[in-house]
């Protein structure tokens, strides 16, 4: 998981909002799968170069809206059943993006076909919805670079 | 508790004001950044916070002590690393761990002899033959070693390589995450510190130009690109710098609000580095 | 404590091989004896050699030590390392300089240890060069050896801490320091030149301890104040010091004032009185209470009305004189530590208000003695070298320099003057055969020549010349257990007329009037003699005691003797009142010693002084039955 989360520095949102959406992200994208163990606190802190306390705050949002799950004396998971957000939550949000991403294809002068074309490539490249790719394997290890 | 409780400290150098009127605070279990260009004062306020140098006016409170006063008994509990190692270099990493043990009421020496094997670092050689980064990893081991409530390190990763700039980095991150212990400390690796503080302080000729949250920090500061010929006012968003370019002008505001978006100006947001500066460096407005 | 225990251990690890090479400097003495050096074979070389080397190596590691452990580390930003961990300021001050103390004498004492161990037991004097260790027991030198490496330690820290600081309040240490060594010099010079040499001597044992605290509070201050800021620690370091130091340099000199400012009311033992022939003025001398260091102050006291002028302190001045009629008193001064040149001082002391002066008078090549004044006061005699001088008193005007009979071995000398012109030299001789003689020279001072010479055969001592110097009083024994007195007219040139007597004469002199006493005993018998102005015996009064003196004739007719059983027993004297017509003893008190002696004038004040058993000065006149405390004893 380590090797696909990036925290950029550049980004306004506070370090641990990226590493809560990088999660929901993987989840949603099935890149994480259900039931997959999470690096503890430590491990992904230690990874991410971040204060452990952002991780966990990231972590206790995730529990809270039941994307994680807590095994007592075995460690933090994916849970068996990640909640769908609520339509109305996922609606606000997707239309917030979309602005994001509607404005930017304005300053740099794309048309609409353009824009909706180069969101269809995206859409593919992260390989959503395709529950057989190979789920990606990760340790909970310390990465060494 | 503010584990450090710094209020209205000024400090004199003969007729040089090299603190003026600093006021900050760090809470317990927080990791708090200093950050400032060689000679803004950052090394005063070490020493004013380890009781080496008395304030001219004000007070700094260290662990709800009087920094000064009752610096060796506060000192039990705090962990110091100082910028340049400073241990008798006859003394070995053992011997060094022998002399500290008995002053720190709870001292973890397998601890001690545990982070050395990670950092690598024989225990057996004389302090003065280690490389620079081999001494910044046994202050820091030491210092750790005391279990304190608050860590002080003044620059710990000065002159050091990635991979041991990286390594004091990580044990510092395990510590935290293992003892959520309180840090107070000076840096330029604006970029390592980036992700582990989430207070900054920012020091400009012995004053506190910044001092808050790194989120806040970070949610507020932007750069904007506008093209030229706008006559935007932007006056209530605090720039802070301005330059100009053939394709129009780069400002670089402090109070950015979201509402300012508008189509023509582009909007991106900056890596601590950039904000520090844009405060202090020589297109600074202010 | 434990923080203390922790930094010494620490000071002490990190310089470990300084000990084992002073361990192995200390079997250098043992090797002495078997080198080929030129003092190797002396008894003591190796004890010698061991001192010395231990001496040096405490003083040495005791300066480079001082100088680094506090400095150095400051200054090399080392002593961060204590500071940032929970040690009290004063536990690392205690403990780096108690570290460094305790390595440099304790080097020395190693350096010393195989020679002690060998049995050597050194002799501690005659290594400080002060004149202290006379009789100094090693306890003692052993505890000005560790004051003084702990002063130089603390000195050498001090200045380390001052130059490495590199800021300007290095001036001010100089300067302050230049200005404070100058006042002690001038106040150690003050109380040298008055030979107060205990006192000096007590002083700088306290000057020491005060260095040595003063250096301690300015480093302690510094170290816990000051922590790791060099340049603050050396403001605070110079301010405690100087501050302290000044206190310290002005006790010492005000304890010099004190000391200096003894009057004769502050003699705890008379030494003495020099009576003159008239008047009240008497010069005392005697010791001062330990506190003062014993010094030995001389004083020319006014019996009446009690003021007292401080002429010196033994040996500063020496042969003072009177004139005829007491106004005037001169005596030598010598230069400051008993070295030339020696001038002759006057004091007029009829004179109210007068104070001592310096005559034009002086000798730069011998020691002059003998010193005579004429009646008038106008000119003195003295033999300096191997002449007779007489010089003019006001301006020093040489009258008379002859030679003392070059080339021959003459015993007694003595100069008188008989009036302002004429100075006469007595001389007497023994010559082979158990023969002598008595010479006598007349000098004219108008012309500076001899005016008259006389020769007067016999194996005499001279024992006494009368008043007005015509008249000597001889004594010989050539059969031993007989005493031949006798006495000489040299107006007339008649051989000297006297008598044979028993025993041994312990007493002889002339009496105002021309007649003569003499103390005789024999066979635990004393006896007073009375003798006519040819010689002839007239009385003989038994006297009390085993031991007896004369003393002088306080009213007419009255001659004091002083007798005791044992002579070792100081003051055990008592006085009695002896009728010369009837031989009447009248007591005149116990634990009474006289001060005068027959030739002087009836009941001038030298014959009226007696020195008591508890150390006071008393006057009694018997004529009016008054007596009279001059002093005090201790008072």
């Amino acid at each position: 998981m380590s090797r696909s989360l990036r925290i950029d520095p550049a980004d306004p949102r506070p370090i641990w909002r990226q590493i809560e959406e990088s999660v929901r992200h993987l989840v949603a994208s099935g890149a994480l799968a259900a039931g997959a163990p999470v690096p503890s606190v430590r491990d992904l802190a230690r990874d991410l170069q971040v204060n452990p306390a952002t991780v966990s705050k990231a972590y206790q949002r995730l529990t809270d809206a039941g994307v994680l799950a807590v095994k007592r004396g075995e460690g933090t998971y994916v849970s068996e059943t990640p909640p769908d957000l609520s339509s109305r939550e996922r609606g606000k949000r997707l239309l917030q993006g979309a602005v994001r991403y509607a404005s930017l294809a304005v300053t740099l002068g794309a048309g609409r076909e353009e824009t909706r074309g180069t969101l269809d490539d995206a859409w593919s490249s992260l390989g959503a919805g395709n529950q057989e790719e190979e789920e990606e394997e990760w340790t909970s290890s310390p990465s060494t670079s | 508790m503010d584990l450090v409780a710094v209020d209205e400290l000024s400090v004199r150098y003969g007729r040089r004001l090299v603190l003026d009127r600093v006021s900050l605070a760090v809470p317990e279990g927080s990791v708090y950044v200093l950050l400032g260009r060689n000679g803004a004062g950052k090394s005063s306020l070490v020493r004013c916070l380890l009781g080496e140098q008395r304030p001219g006016s004000g007070s700094v409170r260290l662990l709800g002590g009087d920094a000064w006063r009752e610096r060796a008994a506060l000192l039990r509990e705090v962990g110091v690393v100082p910028e340049e190692p400073d241990a008798p270099p006859a003394m070995n990493a053992r011997e060094l761990a022998r002399f500290c043990s008995g002053l720190y009421p709870s001292w973890d020496g397998a601890g001690f002899a545990a982070r050395l094997e990670r950092f690598g670092v024989p225990s057996g050689v004389p302090f003065g033959q280690l490389s620079k980064g081999q001494k910044g990893q046994v202050t820091l081991s030491l210092a750790l070693a005391g279990s304190p409530r608050l860590l002080i390190l003044d620059d710990p990763t000065l002159g050091l390589d990635p991979v041991a700039r990286r390594a004091v980095f990580d044990e510092l991150i395990v510590d935290l995450a293992d003892r959520g212990t309180t840090v107070f400390l000076t840096s330029h690796d604006l970029a390592g510190v980036e992700g582990i503080a989430d207070r900054v302080g920012v020091l400009r000729g012995g004053r506190l130009l910044v001092d808050e949250e790194m989120d806040t920090l970070k949610q507020r500061f932007r750069r904007l690109r506008l093209p030229a010929g706008n006559g935007h006012d932007l006056e209530a968003l605090a720039p802070v710098s301005s330059v100009t370019r053939a394709w129009g002008s780069e400002v670089v505001v402090g109070a950015w609000d979201e509402s300012f978006a508008r189509e023509e100006v582009e909007v991106s947001a900056m890596t601590l580095e950039e904000i520090f500066l844009s405060l202090v460096g020589q297109e600074g407005l202010r | 404590m434990r923080a203390f225990a922790m930094v010494l251990r620490r000071e002490l690890a990190e310089r470990r091989l300084l000990v084992l090479a002073a361990a192995l400097l200390g079997l250098v003495p043992v090797a002495v004896p078997f080198l080929p050096l030129g003092f190797s074979q002396a008894p003591d070389a190796r004890a010698g050699t061991a001192i010395a080397l231990a001496l040096i190596v405490s003083y040495v590691l005791a300066l480079v030590l001082g100088s680094t452990v506090v400095a150095r580390d400051l200054a090399e930003r080392r002593l961060g390392f204590y500071f940032s961990r929970p040690l009290p300021g004063w536990a690392i001050w205690a403990g780096k300089l108690a570290g460094a103390a305790l390595l440099a004498f304790g080097s020395g004492v190693l350096v010393l240890l195989p020679s002690l161990l060998l049995g050597d037991r050194p002799d501690p004097s005659g290594y400080w060069g002060q004149g202290l260790s006379r009789g100094m027991d090693s306890g003692l030198a052993s505890a000005l050896w560790l004051l003084t490496v702990l002063a130089l330690l603390l000195a050498a820290n001090a200045a380390g801490v001052m130059v490495r600081s590199r800021s300007p309040w290095l001036l001010l240490d100089l300067l302050a320091g230049t200005l404070l060594a100058g006042l002690a010099g001038v106040t150690a010079a003050r109380l040298l030149s008055a030979w107060a040499l205990g006192a000096l001597a007590m002083a700088q044992v306290g000057l020491l301890v005060a260095v040595v605290l003063s250096f301690a509070a300015a480093s302690g201050s510094q170290v816990t104040r000051g922590r790791t800021d060099l340049r603050r620690g050396h403001r605070l370091l110079s301010l405690t010091l100087w501050a302290l130091l000044g206190l310290s340099v002005l006790a010492f000199g005000g304890y010099a004032q004190w000391v200096l400012a003894a009057a004769p009311e502050d003699l705890v033992e008379l030494g003495g009185v020099l009576p003159p022939p008239a008047g009240d003025w008497v010069a005392v001398g005697g010791t001062t209470g330990p506190a003062r260091g014993k010094y030995k102050p001389t004083f020319l006291l006014d019996t009446s009305s009690g003021r007292s002028i401080w002429i010196g302190a033994e040996p500063a001045w020496e042969d003072l004189a009177f004139s005829r009629d007491g106004r005037r008193a001169v005596w030598m001064q010598m230069g400051s530590r008993g070295t030339f040149p020696v001038t002759i001082h006057r004091l007029d002391l009829d004179r109210p208000g007068a104070e001592p002066v310096a005559t034009p008078v002086g000798f730069s090549e011998s020691f002059p003695h003998s010193l005579v004044l004429s009646p008038d006061g106008s000119r003195v005699a003295c033999i300096s070298g191997e002449r007779i001088v007489a010089q003019e008193l006001r301006n020093g005007k040489l009258l008379l320099a002859a030679p003392v009979l070059p080339g021959e071995a003459w015993e007694q000398n003595r100069l008188r003057f008989l009036d302002s012109r004429t100075l006469r030299f007595y001389a007497t001789r023994l010559l082979r055969g158990a023969r002598g003689e008595l010479r006598v020279f007349d000098f004219d001072l108008d012309t500076g020549r001899t005016s008259r010479e006389m020769r007067l055969p016999g194996s005499y001592a001279l024992a006494g010349i009368s008043p007005d110097g015509q008249r000597v009083l001889l004594v010989s024994r050539n059969d031993p257990g007989r005493t031949e007195i006798a006495i000489a007219d040299l107006r007339t040139g008649e051989p000297p007329a006297g008598m044979s007597v028993d025993g041994r004469v312990s007493g002889l002199s002339f009496l105002p009037d021309g007649r003569a006493v003499a103390l005789l005993r024999s066979r635990s018998r004393s006896e007073l003699l009375l003798l006519d102005s040819r010689g002839a015996a007239l009385k003989r009064f038994a006297l009390p005691g085993a031991y007896v003196r004369f003393g002088g004739q306080p009213a007419p007719g009255l001659l004091v003797v002083a007798s005791t059983q044992d002579r070792s027993v100081e003051k055990a004297w008592r006085s009695d009142l002896l009728d010369l017509e009837s031989g009447a003893l009248r007591p005149l008190g116990e634990g009474l010693f006289p001060q005068g002696w027959p030739n002087l004038p009836v009941g001038s004040i030298g014959t009226q002084l007696f020195v008591r058993k508890n150390g006071g000065l008393v006057r009694i006149d018997p004529g009016a039955s008054r007596q009279r405390a001059i002093l005090h004893p201790g008072s």
